[in-house]
């Protein structure tokens, strides 16, 4: 497999990816090629069709490119989430979302995070991008 | 940058200060897994969420009464300053730390 197959791979499951977390300690050293490693988070995601919670992955390290990932690379340290916070499928159905936005579409959602905002610059930007969609639908 | 772009790298950074930006090690490089900001016209859930919970600890710390939090055992109604209601939380875990919160306070 190559470095890219590998990274289209990862942006597929990486909505399980992304609750990955380093673990304490000396970590467990998984002496697998990164395919097999990809491979392990995809049998472990619950995420049946996982496109619209693609995620973007990047160096971490703003120098390295993303181009740097070769089949020989090697994860070092890889966790698996907790499973105790799975939801019971009819309740969570009948109860509704965990979060809901009272009010559907771009600018609601907008709105929401100018509204629950804690910073001025993401304040500020929320209210930028509120006026600019609000300017393109108006067009 | 439209508005757009800077508000989702605003989000990120955002993300990546709350600590929930995970790096996957390698033995060349590593690796940040970023969250993609907005599916659709949709906030992902997991942007919303670190955004709710930074709101309620915030308004808690400062006024659990500011009349903008509708707290119940069962949801968390949050509305704007008009009053109108803006979302409703559900999770059993966030609506249990913003009441413990406010009882400690």
């Amino acid at each position: 497999m190559s470095g890219a197959a590998a990274l289209n791979i990862a942006r597929k499951v990486a909505g399980q990816a992304s609750q990955l977390a380093l673990p304490q300690g000396k970590p467990d050293l998984f002496n697998y090629p990164v395919s097999r490693i990809i491979q392990y988070i995809a049998s472990i995601s619950n995420l049946k069709d996982p496109p619209e919670l693609r995620h973007a992955v990047r160096p971490a390290n703003p120098e390295l490119k993303s181009n740097t990932v070769t089949p020989e690379l090697q994860f070092t340290t890889v966790n698996v989430p907790g499973q105790d916070q799975v939801l019971d499928p009819e309740a969570a159905e009948t109860a509704g979302p965990a979060i809901e936005i009272c009010a559907e579409g771009l600018v609601p959602t907008l709105m929401t995070i100018y509204n629950l905002a804690t910073t001025k610059a993401i304040k500020a930007a929320a209210k930028e991008a509120v006026i600019s969609q609000r300017q393109l639908e108006a067009v | 940058m439209d508005s757009l772009q800077k508000l989702e790298e605003l989000l990120k950074d955002f993300w990546r200060k709350q600590g929930k930006a995970s790096i996957i090690a390698a033995k060349h490089t590593e690796f940040m897994v970023e969250p993609k900001i907005f599916m659709g016209d949709q906030l992902n859930p997991e942007i919303l969420k670190l955004l709710v919970i930074n709101y309620l600890a915030y308004a808690s710390k400062q006024d659990s009464g500011i009349g903008n939090i509708e707290a119940g055992p069962e949801k968390i109604v949050i509305k704007t300053k008009s009053g109108k209601p803006l979302l409703i939380v559900r999770d059993k875990n966030i609506i249990q730390g913003y009441l413990s919160r406010s009882l400690a306070g």
